[in-house]
């Protein structure tokens, strides 16, 4: 193998292979005529300066055959619309391949350029590009191909209602704040002044102008920042239901009135300012909620693009040929094959089979599937290859499909906040009758602050800082790993990954990078090299396996044609080249086929042994390359004293040296993924809280099954759809990182609910003897508040956990 | 002090086209994108013109 880099991708550049492009007087290596094409088609459109503004490398690119022109389809949908738009037609895309903002200048530079686009811009948040284009001068599938020129994935994309609802939602949060903000702002300034001169000092008309000034700025806080306040409680004391947000209803609605009435008849106290302040932290609080809930969906959106673009479908001659997967109508038969995600609802024809439909029901037991059951869009079909009828297509089963996942975010996530609400109904309660008391109390006995301190009370026990506590941690933890290329998709898993005290790896693809290449050849019989090679490379063209990626020679098309191949799952495959009989694939698979002994070979690779009917010709040795990161990521994990574990489906030679090398002490070699489930679950009877770290669609269900399953860079869209934590960046510290970061954000809760706590209980009995006065009450509850964002907002910055 | 009675009002007025304008800003979608301003000041030209030609197309058609 080469360490030589792709000029384009970064991948290593394979040997043997000549695809190179010259740049700034430079021959530059290209590991695929994909990259190839691509950096071409980059330095052709004079957008080359890309190479030298980007700060990571691009995807390696796939080249797409002509033939397929999946993107077609896409320029009838086009037509529709433009009877609903007036001239210019705008469409959402998106993105996928950026690493980086080159990538988004390039893009945005070529595509700006193309004729009859007038404007393509990106989101840099979101990743998500809005294109206008004239549609008499350029087709849906031309932008979409001037995408792929440059070599990124676009796909056209509808604005979901929910995301549409959440947008707006997040605008109506912002400007109440700025609401809020700007005239809370004015009154404080106002208040301040009379707090420092003391309101006898000033003369009774200007203190009134003063108050009516206040008044005037408190209005609109309360009649349009608040609004969603008083909506909510009204609708909890329709239910009997009381949470968070009557006590804080009636606190901004008593001092308001109280205010004013005291202006009007210009006597006692106003608090108007108390009154914004109030308003203010509240609205802070609760947008950082609703960002936790925003995150949480969008990690969800990027679940639902799993679905698949392509079908197997037959046609009128009985050919199964690939359609785009939109495009299947009810009745049309399809083949799916084992590995594949279903396209749209069917029903079985021919074939046995399991699937899983994790992504949909949350349900792990793959489900066995017989002629006449049905299966769902979007599930994963496990076991083997059947055909199929479509039952229902289009927006039905997509959009139910995408509800379905975006609800089970939704349900999944806010535990702590259900429980945070239980509680908060007694809190109210309690609130409301303490301050019950205190009011009748005074009044009783002819106090004359009875107002003033009843409100003080009502205040100073609002449990703002006990709200915020956790959900601003999280927020805090969640956007902190986002930065790191750590995508956290249930809130729930920060809390779990800190108490985690066993971490289980797979090996293929999560610690290893899942792209074999060939390191040696023995010949065991009077054979040549070449030959053994291309029976080999004809052989593995039938197999999805990786390994078979190591076989592919580059220097064309394969050279021999294989007929009747059996494939054995993971173990090896046979055909029959030119008469003879080959078997390709483990050692113990050849020695079950032939019925011989072999020598045991690899010691730190994989060997894959090809032999005819009769005898042994050769044994491959495969190596895997490890990914970057995992020895140091090994021994911080065995420093923090978890343990750490090695479950594959290997081959127990390449198992044993890979532990052996990165120092992990458990391993097991030569499980299915029913083996591995069982492991995991002997671990979780143990009382150990086990964290999954994989990469594939065998692991799936492990990954459900853990306690917190952790999906690697470069994993599968089904391994992704059933974790709770997504690494982006190809580094596995990532992992020991998060570890340690989940438990410093569980060290931070803890500090705010012990504050939040403390505070509350120390404040009420001061404010009932009356020793706090309204404003006083309301600057000790912003400042706990205050206390613990800024606590949860250590978190965000603080850059030193990486180490 | 007595100036107060001008300077108040004078600073209400303010307050008000500040909160006009940041809700214009808000709701023109002129916070949607908070990351891609900074990396986009670095482009050349021609993308800034691009930029311009659609504002100017939607002021129109606003």
């Amino acid at each position: 193998m080469s360490d030589t880099p792709c000029f384009h991708c970064g991948l290593p550049v394979p040997k043997n292979t000549h695809f190179s492009i010259d740049f700034e007087g430079l021959s530059r290596p290209m590991c695929c005529p994909g990259c190839e094409a691509v950096a071409e088609s980059i330095i052709e459109n004079g957008l080359a300066s890309f190479y030298s503004k980007r700060t990571a490398f691009s995807p390696q690119v796939e080249l797409v055959p002509d033939s397929l022109q999946i993107d077609k389809d896409y320029d009838l949908d086009e037509a529709e619309k433009l009877v609903a738009s007036g001239k210019l037609l705008e469409n959402s895309l998106i993105i996928d391949g950026i690493t980086c903002s080159a990538c988004i200048w390039l893009l945005e530079k070529h595509l700006s350029k193309q004729q009859g686009i007038s404007s393509f811009t990106i989101n840099y948040a979101t990743r998500r590009a809005l294109v206008r284009s004239d549609p008499n001068l350029i087709k849906m599938s031309q932008v979409l191909a001037a995408v792929r020129d440059v070599g990124y994935q676009a796909h056209p994309y509808q604005v979901g209602e929910q995301q549409q609802h959440l947008q707006q939602e997040r605008k109506d949060f912002i400007s109440r704040i700025a609401v809020a903000l700007f005239c809370g702002m004015q009154v404080m300034m106002i208040t301040i002044g009379l707090y420092l001169t003391g309101a006898k000092d000033i003369s009774p008309s200007m203190l009134l102008f003063l108050r009516w000034v206040s008044f005037a700025f408190t209005v609109p806080v309360v009649l349009y920042s608040a609004k969603s306040f008083f909506y909510a409680a009204w609708r909890d004391l329709k239910q009997l239901r009381p949470g968070m947000d009557v006590p804080v209803s009636l606190g901004i609605f008593g001092a308001f009135s109280a205010s004013l009435f005291n202006t009007i008849s210009v006597t006692g106290e106003t608090y108007y300012e108390s009154v914004c302040m109030f308003v203010i932290f509240l609205l802070l609080a609760r947008y950082v909620e609703f960002l936790t809930r925003l995150y949480a969906v969008h990690s969800s959106e990027r679940i639902t693009q799993a679905a698949p673009v392509t079908a197997l479908k037959q046609n009128e001659l009985g050919i199964y040929e690939a359609v785009l997967a939109k495009s299947l109508h009810i009745g049309d038969k399809v083949q799916i094959n084992a590995g594949a995600i279903i396209p749209a609802d069917v029903t079985i024809l021919s074939g046995v089979t399991s699937v899983d439909e994790s992504i949909l029901t949350g349900e792990n037991e793959p489900l066995a599937k017989h002629v006449g059951d049905s299966l769902l869009g979007g599930s994963h079909n496990i076991d083997s290859v059947v055909f199929a009828e479509v039952n229902c297509v289009g927006e039905q089963s997509t959009l139910s499909t995408i509800t379905r996942l975006v609800d089970r975010a939704y349900a999944d996530k806010p535990a702590w906040v259900q429980r945070a609400d239980r509680y908060a109904v007694f809190f109210v309660w309690g609130i409301v009758l303490v301050t019950g008391l205190t009011a009748w109390y005074g009044y009783s006995n002819g106090i004359a602050d009875w107002f003033s301190i009843s409100l003080s009370v009502l205040v100073v026990t609002c449990p703002c800082a006990l709200s915020l506590a956790t959900p601003t941690a999280y927020t805090a933890a969640m956007s902190a790993l986002f930065e790191r290329g750590v995508v956290v998709t249930k809130g729930n898993a920060v809390e779990t990954l800190a108490l985690a005290d066993h971490i289980i790896f797979d090996k293929t693809g999560t610690l290893t990078e899942g792209s074999m290449s060939l390191l040696s050849c023995t010949l065991l019989a009077d054979v040549d090299e070449q030959s053994v090679l291309d029976i080999a490379e004809s052989l593995e063209q039938y197999s999805d396996h990786p390994i078979a990626k190591a076989f592919q020679q580059k220097n064309g098309a394969v050279k021999l044609q294989a007929t009747d191949v059996n494939y054995k799952n993971g173990a090896g495959l046979s055909a029959i080249i030119d008469n003879q009989q080959y078997h390709l694939g483990s050692i113990a698979f050849i020695e079950q086929q032939l019925d011989i002994t072999m020598a045991n070979y690899g010691g730190q690779a994989t060997p894959v042994v090809l032999a005819t009917a009769q005898q042994a010709l050769a044994v491959f040795e495969i190596r895997d390359v490890v990914r970057a990161g995992v020895p140091e990521l090994i021994k911080n994990l065995v420093n923090m004293g978890k343990k750490v574990s090695l479950l594959s489906g290997d081959h127990q030679g390449s198992v044993k040296w890979l532990a052996n090398k990165m120092g992990i002490e458990n391993y097991w070699s030569g499980l299915t993924p029913a083996e591995k489930l069982q492991k995991l679950e002997a671990f979780q009877q143990l009382g150990e809280k086990v964290v999954m770290v994989g990469d594939g669609v065998n692991d799936a269900p492990v990954l459900a099954k853990a306690d917190v399953s952790i999906s690697v860079a470069n994993a599968s869209q089904l391994a992704r759809a059933s974790s709770d934590i997504l690494i982006l960046a190809d580094d596995m510290k990532n992992i020991s990182q998060t570890i340690r970061f989940s438990a410093k954000t569980n060290a931070v809760i803890h500090q705010n609910l012990a504050w939040a706590l403390v505070y509350n209980i120390g404040a009420l009995p001061l404010a009932i003897a009356g020793y706090v006065e309204p404003w006083q009450a309301a600057l000790g509850m912003s400042v706990s508040s205050l206390v613990v964002v800024l606590n949860s907002f250590r978190l965000r910055f603080s850059r030193k956990i990486n180490d | 002090m007595i100036s107060l009675y001008l300077l108040i009002p004078l600073s209400a007025l303010l307050v008000v086209l500040i909160v006009y304008i940041f809700l214009w800003a808000v709701r023109s979608g002129q916070f949607d994108d908070m990351e891609g301003p900074a990396h986009r000041i670095l482009d050349e030209e021609e993308v800034n013109v691009n930029r311009e030609k659609e504002k100017s197309e939607s002021e129109e058609k606003g």
